[in-house]
């Protein structure tokens, strides 16, 4: 399901409180456990992350504990379980790419392996995406989250900046960032997507996303070339 | 050796044990509440919103004396209550914080070492619960210049050999090469470079990997190598005024240097101005 182009698998169960997700389908198979994961509004919140901090395997963590602590340029969070149990195994592919749970939240860049140990009486604290789909979007709103189709590794907020100079700004990071890299420009310039598209036809640069919501112009900017 | 005012300081384990302390007030400063605050705050902790609450709504400039005082009795503050602050960015706001409210008379502030990154990482209790205080008494007395500086102060001492400038941006800020960092692109000068004269010490060095501040000697050799000593008259600055807030806390309370002030009006001003001297 999507909720405001912010994806959430229908194959887990979430828990809207701390913004996670749990993959319960192995949970009677004792070596796996449960796979803790942040959702997309967490990860787009948190930016592009530059580290990832576990705890140990066989650590007792309890419900409400955090399973790791999460960390980009702008943001520090914990990744928090909704069940009590023990650690089996971190994600260690994310000591090298972190950024793995902010472009890939659900699969790659899974957190922590979990075997549960209340899992009876706490396994009425999950639901599944359709039983909790208003509380996810609320929290979107109170976050302040937009989810776009690539993740951005680069922001510029330009509000009250006149599209020209927005565009200058914008060029010159173009020349600073390496190609593959995804920027999200906004702007509450009232010419901005006629500019936008201007500016994609002359600079060959790919515009993935063109959106307006409350008036605010959302574009997620590629570098191709 | 300790720091030079070891009271300002304390660890996450003091503020645990004082959590309940009727006559000690925790409060997170933030950049960004929403990310920070709102998602879990140490318990009974009250909320700083930099933006909202430390900067004057209409023009350029820190809080006022009123709004200090109705902003510290808001969170119950007498002038007795022992002040914590910490935050996001390694205390990077609490710091301002601090230092903004020193500005107005705040006594008794202290920063909790390492920040909200530190409770976090430590895996210690949070809340979502929004404490609610009685009406504190506290009233801010007449700004402390003595901590502040301005424009006209920062040029009128640039040949002066007593005085020395602490940039605390960005090594590439420092240079011209970029007008403000990768993460905040809007908040431009006209112009790129730095103040001539002006030492750069990025106000990260001060801590380490934990973010929590380096050991005094370390703190005392990475100022002192580069000019930065307690016989000089001190002057940080950064691009909006935060960041430097933090040098200036390090250098007046971690290392005791007697005179230490904060240009917080700091590049956005100094860059903008015409035929202010600039050097690459």
């Amino acid at each position: 399901m999507e909720l405001d182009n912010c994806p959430f698998p229908d194959n887990l169960v979430y828990y809207p409180e701390d913004g996670v997700w749990v993959d319960v389908s192995n949970v009677e198979v004792a070596e796996n456990g449960v796979v803790i994961g942040i959702t997309s509004i967490i990860a787009t919140l948190a930016g592009k992350l530059s580290s990832v901090k576990f705890k140990l395997p066989n650590e007792q963590v309890m419900r409400g504990r955090s399973v790791a602590v999460i960390e980009s340029h702008k943001f520090v969070g914990a990744v928090r379980t909704p069940l009590t149990g023990t650690i089996i195994e971190s994600n260690a592919a994310l000591v090298d790419a972190p950024q793995l749970a902010s472009t890939d939240p659900y699969g790659l860049g899974w957190i922590a392996k979990l075997k549960p140990t209340k899992f009876e009486a706490e396994q009425q604290f999950l639901q599944r995406i359709d039983s909790c789909a208003v509380e996810f979007s609320s929290l979107r709103k109170r976050l302040g989250v937009r989810c776009y189709k690539e993740f951005p590794d680069h922001e510029m907020y330009e509000i009250g900046t006149e599209c020209a100079a927005v565009l200058i700004r914008l060029d010159e990071l173009m020349t600073r960032i390496e190609v593959g890299k995804v920027v999200l420009v906004v702007s509450d310039d009232p010419t901005a997507q006629i500019e936008m598209i201007r500016w994609r036809d002359q600079s060959g640069q790919m515009l993935a996303e063109n959106r307006k919501e409350d008036g605010i112009y959302h574009f997620i900017v590629k570098k191709v070339h | 050796m300790s720091y030079a005012h070891p009271e300002v300081l304390v660890e996450t384990d003091w503020v645990w044990e004082h959590r309940n302390d009727p006559k000690t007030r925790v409060i997170e400063v933030d950049y960004d509440p929403k990310g920070n605050y709102e998602l879990g705050h140490i318990p009974r902790a009250g909320l700083i919103d930099w933006k909202k609450d430390i900067n004057d709504p209409i023009q350029r400039d820190i809080l006022s004396g009123n709004d200090a005082t109705a902003l510290l009795r808001k969170f119950g503050i007498d002038y007795d209550t022992t002040i914590v602050f910490y935050g996001d960015f390694n205390n990077w706001f609490a710091a301002f914080a601090f230092w903004a409210l020193s500005y107005h008379g705040a006594r008794n502030m202290k920063l909790m070492n390492g920040g909200r990154k530190k409770w976090l990482e430590e895996d210690r209790e949070v809340t979502k619960e929004v404490p609610a205080f009685d009406e504190g008494n506290f009233t801010a007395s007449a700004p402390d210049e003595s901590i502040r500086t301005y424009l006209d102060d920062v040029k009128s001492v640039l040949e002066n050999e007593s005085t020395v400038l602490v940039d605390v941006r960005s090594p590439k800020e420092f240079s011209g090469e970029i007008l403000a960092p990768p993460e905040y692109p809007t908040e431009h000068a006209q112009r790129g470079g730095h103040i001539p004269g002006a030492a750069n010490i990025p106000w990260g060095k001060a801590l380490r990997e934990d973010g929590t501040f380096k050991a005094v000697e370390e703190l005392k050799e990475l100022y002192g190598s580069n000019g930065i000593t307690a016989d000089k008259d001190v002057i940080t600055y950064c691009r909006i005024g935060e960041r430097s807030s933090h040098t200036w806390f390090v250098l007046k309370y971690l290392l005791g240097y007697p005179t230490v002030r904060n240009y917080d009006a700091s590049w956005t001003e100094w860059g903008n101005m015409l035929r202010n001297p600039i050097e690459k």
